[in-house]
């Protein structure tokens, strides 16, 4: 029996041909419409990669503003003060989601149109692929500038070593162009099973955007307008429901990014148990109330929400969303008397009492929740949603584009009327017609502060080197902004691409 | 596959049976014109019979065994019949039988260690005839200490061996590197344990093992093809011998204590330490070290975590036979407690081999069935543990991880200045964890004469295990931080199992031909290795106490795996003695691998050596100083297929989620995130060896001498894909290149003083050079990272050994503000903090001032055994050491920078201005010069010199023994680790790697403190029945 055996395994050449039991292979994928929408969610999946939304996307962000002053003790918030050098994490770990988003993206494009399915639902996926492919694009241009423009799957690139960086002409006429491809595709909505996925009032909202960033303020306006008078969106009753778990995906959110905390705590993206909640709020929270280093918020964030009170003669509300610090004012807002509080709903004074006055964020928190620190569940605890393009941002950017920015004119009547609808929402008296960019400006500053738009808004302005470079002071928790050089408003390229890629240099200011 | 292969397949299926079937007719057939002969065979030395000992017709493969007494009885024909007597150890005789009808003949016992047969790959080789090289020890030495991990014993024994611990753990894994790593992988050698192919030995009971050989050059290790390049380990168990039972009882037991403590500071110079920091750095102090410390808690936790252990080890062997057969029962429990509690390791070893032989037809059988339980403690003494002035257990006696007073809402991280706290003795305690494997080992093997000097062989070996890893955390809470509590039990637990599949035909061919031996040999064999994994990680369980995954509300995930790979081979080997002068050996094998794309599964793998028995010349007569002297060369190609199973798939990843719909779903998303390069193959070494062997004063003294130079080329080495691909992973190419040369030295001594005194010494010597040649596209490799707040400390590129260290150099301290500003550093130095040196001299300090600061891998490494026996006394010692490497201390890392854990008491010796004269950095925790930044501020001398083993034991005398029926006993005491000189300041200097690093080959050297060492003290009895 014995020799048997051995002759049997002996004869058996199939031993030398085995099959991967584990996954399945991209040959066999494409096919149907359920094909179609695993491979669009699994282009959205980065977003709720740790490197990504749920955490280090705002260390690229927020982190390196003038209202954020963090500290600087790990490499991941370098970028935060010019030193997002090549080989820093903050620098190529973002980047790479961004890709990963992309190359999926570039696979529904390129596959999707050959499967046989159901016309409008393919059209919506083929919207939602080059929505996130324009969002991402957005995103790269605006933050490294000089990146690779890459529109097909890998393996249909007939020259990989070719790829070289492309002018940031071209990637900003792609962003513009996948913007516009997904607003002719995208629906108006998606039935309540789906909620969350881009629709066309997204794609439009950034098509927007994307012209006021290049100062193309006909189209923006344009753009912006078609979402104002499309009838889908009004802003919330209460301001502070765009930052909490119980009303996400609200009459005021048109894009956001969707956290669930289902216990999950792995890091990571595409492996099975990692968390899918926002992770970012240690990098928030206030000192005690979190394990990482964390932040305070610059002075004059404070001074400029204290400059100007309520038609009731109170403190924005605003102010009380965005951030916790040392008072005992309070404002009445929609039925609510408004305090400073973080985590356990506990004061200033409670907490610290230490006299020094330190701010702190509390716009995301959710502290309502019942959290008693930023990480009392672990990473990932909590499933609050971050709304990436919310009604007020369109208004504003509206009323931005009908002024014409810093070297427009004069406001007109429908820029203030826009700017007013914001304010009158936080109770705050309406502009007249002698509103200016600055107070666009301002009011950007407090409707928007910690959600992912005041660097870039310096950056587009041009305006990072005089608000930010030459006020140290902005960054005294970590080293200052010493390690800048011209060149430096952009992260650098990750040394790992310039490694493999012969072609890439690094940006400027980066030698 | 090529055509022509697969004919030769084809018909080696025929062959195989049909040889079979035919030549078994020759079984038992006799010859004519026959008389008997009897006698006995006994040995010179003390007149007592030998048992199994060879009787040959000379020139014919007719022959006997002696019987348990050394009688035997043969037939024999024709008049010039000759008989030869041969037994292992002793001088084969000659006789002519003429007209005699008894001969007896007594063997000399055999002092020339020549005719030592050394176990070679498929088959044993005298050593005079050997052209490879190989190392054997002495497995009586192998059994003699009780260790958890057999391999373990291999240490400091044999020249070019490196056998390291991953720390000084009871599971600890045993890294063995021979003639150092060819490859950009953590893969080793290849493992033979009684025929079977394995990856691994450390299930085996020490005291089973008969021998233990290493094949390091290409002559000697071909014979295995492509999974050979990193050396072969072939181990042997025991099998009984012919004559009575002899049963042999051993226990031993021991205490462990660790060999050195870490000084960590105490609660008062803690706070002193931290609120000097926050004073320097202009912060608030913490209340907990200032106002409200309190003088009643000072924790110390690494010393509430470690204590003093026992080892025990008991075991029982049963062995025997008769003439036709053979066997060797065995069993042994070995349980050893780990020194720091909460960990434990205990493994039960049973055995059982036996052997039938009849005529021309021999089958043996080995099987080992091993069990082993295992309570890791990850906790003990990691980042973020337990700071001296939070107290670790509450006033009710249970754990905690907080100091905030009751009644206060300050935070832990503002009352304490941690934001992140482990209970690493709680956490241990309260977590249940279990990893339990039971495992099989063993072989059938059937050997049959078929022709004089033609003997077919076959053999089917199976490694089976199952596995079963449980981890469940119960619902705590030690404090608020996000590490100190867990809202919700969790059970994380995962099944396994194994199964490899050996077979193997072989034939071998032995013929003299006048002066001229030959010995070929030729074979197939196929295995298959199969795996399955099934895991569950459950949460919210219905009470802490309840423990399986079906009682948990919230079954999250179930991750699993299966894999099965193949491996067809055909080998063959010639080795030719011409006139016991020269020696020629050819090798070749070729192995067909599932792991590899169809076209590019097969690969060849050749190997040559010639040797030269110097001695045996004429001209070398007259020369009586040298005993022995051999020259021997070999040069061979050898492959290492270490990827993992579908390594060539592209596939699609079904984890890619996101959660959509009101009811915030989380849906499967598909994405592909795995670059694979389908045309990866087998790393192949080119080896090449020149050795040398004399011996002086008649045999006494022996050296071995090898110089060796391997060139490992299409090497593995990951490419890290650009990141706008959207693969996470990094792709394996085969484009690096790794040299590796060095020289060995071996030497035995064995004497006497006068007749009661006999003692042997055996030392070896190996240095070894280690470079990397080349990377190919790929960038150098960073590793080495030892902590989890991102710096990493190793970089292999060309030029330099594998993970060399690379980082600042220091130049002593900054003493003035002015002088810390005028180095120009990248960072805000300031007096105090450490001076970097401007290594290019570009007049600034940045990234561009690192250099290559030290070696993790020792370039020497020695060995030292001494044994001698004088009257019923007999000793052992075993010293060993290694020289020229440096080991990365991490210890400095968290006791002097990290804000998050304790701190060194010489932390405290921080700079300041009335305290100059230091080369501690001043005490800051925003630490704007960066003093943390890798430099050799971390690195210290890895060198050692240690009495790793010593055994005196007592034999009591057989008179006595006899009247309680016991054939001999023997008590002995022993101590390991017993004395170690080093000037390394961790815990013990053989640190492994540490587990940040994959693979961990590129964080060899970096130390995080994480196990102790124990050195143990042992007391032993052994008795024969």
């Amino acid at each position: 029996m014995l020799l048997s055996t051995g002759i049997f395994y002996s004869c058996n050449e199939d031993i030398l041909e085995q099959s991967n039991p584990n996954a399945i292979t991209p040959k066999s994928f494409w096919n149907t419409s359920e094909d179609a929408t695993k491979g669009i969610l699994g282009a959205y999946s980065p977003f709720t990669h740790i490197w990504n939304y749920s955490r280090f996307e705002i260390f690229v962000s927020d982190y390196r503003d003038d209202v954020v002053n963090a500290y600087g003790t790990s490499e991941r918030t370098a970028v935060g003060a010019f030193n997002g050098i090549s080989t820093s994490n903050g620098t190529f770990w973002v980047w790479s989601t961004h890709y990963q988003a992309i190359t999926r993206a570039n696979e529904v494009i390129f596959n999707v149109p050959n499967i046989e399915m159901d016309q409008s639902m393919k059209d919506a996926i083929l919207g939602e692929a080059y929505f996130l492919r324009g969002y991402h694009y957005f995103q790269l241009v605006n933050n490294w500038r000089n990146v690779p423009l890459i529109t097909l799957p890998f393996s249909e690139i007939a020259d990989p070593e070719a790829i070289a960086q492309a002018a940031p002409e071209e990637t900003w006429n792609q962003v513009v162009a996948d913007f516009k491809a997904a607003q002719g595709l995208l629906p108006q909505n998606w039935d309540s099973s789906n909620l969350g996925r881009a629709t066309w009032g997204a794609a439009t909202s950034f098509l927007g955007k994307a012209y006021l960033y290049l100062e193309d303020y006909t189209n923006a306006k344009t753009e912006l307008k078609k979402v104002m008078d499309s009838g889908l969106y009004s802003l919330t009753a209460d301001y502070g429901d765009n930052f909490t778990e119980d009303a996400e995906n609200n009459s005021e959110s048109i894009f956001e990014i969707q956290f669930i905390a289902d216990g999950n705590q792995g890091w990571g993206g595409d492996a099975a148990g990692t968390g899918k909640g926002a992770a970012f709020h240690p990098d928030l929270s206030p000192a005690g109330f979190t394990g990482q280093d964390g932040m305070q918020i610059n002075k004059w964030t404070l001074e400029l929400f204290l400059d100007e009170k309520t038609v009731d003669d109170q403190i924005d509300p605003r102010a009380f969303e965005t951030l916790f610090w040392d008072t005992d004012e309070t404002t009445t807002y929609q039925g609510r008397e408004l305090k400073s509080s973080t985590y356990l709903g506990k004061s200033y004074k409670e907490v610290y009492n230490d006299g020094r006055n330190t701010i702190y964020a509390s716009k995301h928190l959710d502290v309502k929740q019942g959290y008693t620190g930023s990480q009392a569940e672990g990473w990932h605890q909590s499933g609050n949603n971050l709304r990436l393009m919310r009604y007020a941002d369109v208004l504003l950017m509206y009323a931005e584009a009908e002024v014409g920015g810093w070297n427009g004119g004069a406001a007109t009547q429908a820029a203030v009327d826009a700017v007013n609808l914001v304010r009158a929402r936080a109770n705050m008296p309406a502009f007249d017609l002698s509103m200016t960019m600055k107070d666009i400006e301002d009011e950007r500053v407090k409707e928007l502060s910690l959600e992912r738009t005041r660097y870039h808004d310096l950056l587009r302005w041009g305006l990072v080197k005089e608000r930010l470079v030459d006020h140290p002071e902005l960054k005294s928790s970590s080293s200052g902004t010493g390690a800048y050089q011209p060149g430096r408003e952009y992260i650098d390229i990750p040394q790992n691409e310039i490694d493999a890629n012969p072609n890439f240099q690094h940006n400027p200011g980066y030698n | 596959m090529s055509r022509k292969l697969h004919e030769f397949r084809k018909l080696w299926m025929k062959v195989v049976p049909m040889t079979t079937v035919i030549l078994s007719l020759f079984i038992g057939q006799s010859f004519g014109q026959s008389r008997q002969i009897t006698g006995k065979i006994t040995s010179a030395a003390d007149k007592s019979g030998l048992p199994s000992a060879s009787v040959l017709q000379s020139g014919s493969s007719n022959g006997v065994m002696t019987d348990l007494d050394g009688n035997f009885k043969i037939t024999v024909s024709g008049a010039d019949a000759k008989l030869v007597f041969s037994y292992i150890g002793y001088i084969d005789q000659e006789v002519v039988v003429g007209n005699q009808s008894i001969i007896n003949v007594a063997l000399a016992e055999d002092a020339n260690a020549l005719n030592e047969v050394v176990v070679i790959g498929y088959g044993s080789q005298k050593k005079s005839d050997m052209t490879g090289s190989v190392s054997s020890v002495d497995a009586e030495e192998l059994g003699k200490f009780a260790t958890s991990n057999a391999a373990g014993t291999l240490q400091g024994r044999m020249a070019g061996v490196r056998v390291s611990p991953q720390g000084g753990s009871p599971d600890s894994p045993m890294k063995i590197t021979i003639r150092g790593s060819g490859t950009l992988s953590d893969a080793g050698p290849l493992y033979v344990i009684d025929g079977m192919l394995t990856g691994g030995m450390g299930s085996l009971n020490p005291q089973d093992i008969e021998s233990v050989s290493v094949l390091k050059d290409a002559s000697a290790t071909a014979i295995y093809g492509s999974r050979a390049a990193n050396g072969v380990i072939i181990v042997t168990t025991k099998k009984g011998k012919s004559g009575d039972l002899s049963i042999n009882f051993n226990a031993s037991t021991g205490i462990q204590k660790a060999a050195n403590l870490i000084d960590w500071a105490n609660a008062r110079q803690y706070a002193d330490i931290v609120n000097r920091a926050r004073d320097n750095d202009g912060n608030p102090r913490f209340p907990s070290n200032d106002a409200e410390f309190n003088p009643n808690i000072d924790s110390d936790i690494q010393n509430e975590s470690l204590r003093n252990a026992p080892i025990s080890n008991i075991g029982l062997s049963i062995g025997g036979g008769s003439k036709n057969t053979t066997m060797n029962f065995s069993i042994n429990h070995m349980d050893q407690v780990g020194i720091v509690k909460e960990s434990d390791f205990s493994r039960t070893n049973i055995r059982v081999n036996s052997s039938y032989s009849k005529g021309k037809f021999k089958l043996q059988q080995t099987l080992g069935v091993n069990r082993s339980v295992n309570n890791p403690n990850n906790y003990f003494s990691r980042e973020r543990d337990l700071i001296p002035t939070v107290p670790i257990y509450d006033e009710n006696g249970e754990f905690t991880g907080t100091n905030v007073p009751e009644g206060q809402t300050i935070s832990l991280g503002n009352y304490s200045g941690v934001g992140n706290l482990i209970n690493s003795l709680g956490l241990a305690t309260i977590e249940d964890r279990t990893v339990t494997t039971n495992g099989l080992l063993g072989n059938v093997d059937a050997t049959l004469e078929i022709v004089e000097g033609l003997k077919y062989r076959f053999n089917v070996g199976l490694d089976m295990s199952n596995g079963n890893n449980y981890t469940f955390t119960p619902e705590y809470k030690h404090n608020d931080t996000p590490l100190g509590n867990k809202p919700f039990a969790e059970l994380k637990e995962t099944n396994s199992n194994f199964l490899s599949v050996l077979t193997e035909h072989t034939l071998n061919y032995f013929k003299t031909l006048g002066k001229t031996k030959v010995d070929v040999l030729g074979g197939y064999s196929s295995q298959v290795g199969k795996g399955r994994s099934l895991g569950i990680v459950a949460r919210n369980f219905p009470s802490n106490d309840i423990r399986v995954a079906s009682a948990a509300s919230d079954r999250a995930q179930a991750p699993s795996n299966a894999y099965e790979t193949g491996l067809i081979s055909y080998f063959g080997r010639a080795n030719v003695t011409i006139d016991n002068k020269y020696l020629l050996t050819a090798t070749l094998r070729r192995d067909g691998s599932s792991l590899f794309r169809e076209d590019l599964r097969w690969g060849t793998f050749p190997s040559a050596a010639v040797g030269w028995n110097v001695s045996n010349e004429s001209f070398m007569k007259n020369v009586t100083a040298i005993s022995n002297l051999k020259l021997r060369a070999s040069y061979g190609e050898i492959g290492s297929n270490n990827v993992s199973a579908y390594a060539i798939d592209p596939e699609l990843n079904l984890n890619s989620d996101y959660i959509i719909g009101a009811g915030q779903t989380r849906f499967q998303g598909y994405s592909i995130t795995k670059g694979v390069n389908p045309n990866i193959t087998w790393e192949t070494t080119k080896t090449t060896d020149i050795g040398l062997e004399f011996n002086m004063l008649q045999n006494k003294l022996q050296f071995t001498m090898d110089y060796f130079n391997k060139m490992s080329e299409d090497v593995l080495v990951a490419l890290s894909l650009p990141l706008y691909t959207g693969f996470g992973n990094a792709v394996p190419f085969n484009t690096a290149s790794v040299k590796n040369n060095g020289f060995e030295f071996q030497a035995n001594y064995y004497n006497n003083f006068g007749s009661d005194f006999k003692y042997s010494v055996s030392a070896n010597f190996t240095t070894l050079k280690n470079e990397v040649i080349a990377l190919g596209r790929a960038t150098p490799i960073i590793q080495g990272q030892f902590t989890s707040n991102g710096l990493s400390s190793t970089k292999t590129d060309v030029g330099h050994p594998i993970g060399a260290f690379f980082g600042f150099v220091t130049d002593g301290i900054y003493q003035t503000d002015e002088e810390a500003t005028a180095a120009n550093d990248f960072n805000q130095p300031r007096a105090g903090d450490l001076k970097f040196k401007d290594i290019n001299g570009d007049g600034k300090v940045d990234n561009a001032d690192q250099t290559y600061i030290g070696n993790p891998a020792p370039g020497v490494m020695y060995g030292l055994n001494f044994s001698g026996e004088y009257k019923n006394f007999d000793m052992t010692f075993l010293f060993d050491g290694v020289a020229g490497n440096e080991i990365l201390n991490g210890t400095r890392y968290r006791g002097y920078f990290d804000t998050e854990g304790n701190y060194l008491a010489d932390a405290l010796n921080g700079w300041t201005p009335s305290n100059t004269d230091t080369d501690v950095p001043r005490n800051t925790q925003t630490d704007p010069g960066y003093n943390r930044r890798f430099s050799d501020f971390y690195l210290e001398d890895g060198s050692f010199f240690r009495l790793k083993n010593v055994q005196i034991g007592y034999s009591i005398a057989n008179e006595t023994l006899a009247k309680i029926g016991m054939t001999s006993a023997r008590i002995y005491v022993s101590s390991q680790n017993l004395m170690t000189l080093t000037k390394y300041t961790g815990y013990y200097p053989e640190v492994g790697s540490n587990t940040r690093g994959n693979p961990r080959l590129f964080n060899e050297g970096v130390d995080e403190g994480a196990y102790p060492m124990p050195k143990n003290y042992q007391i032993g009895l052994q008795v024969n029945f």
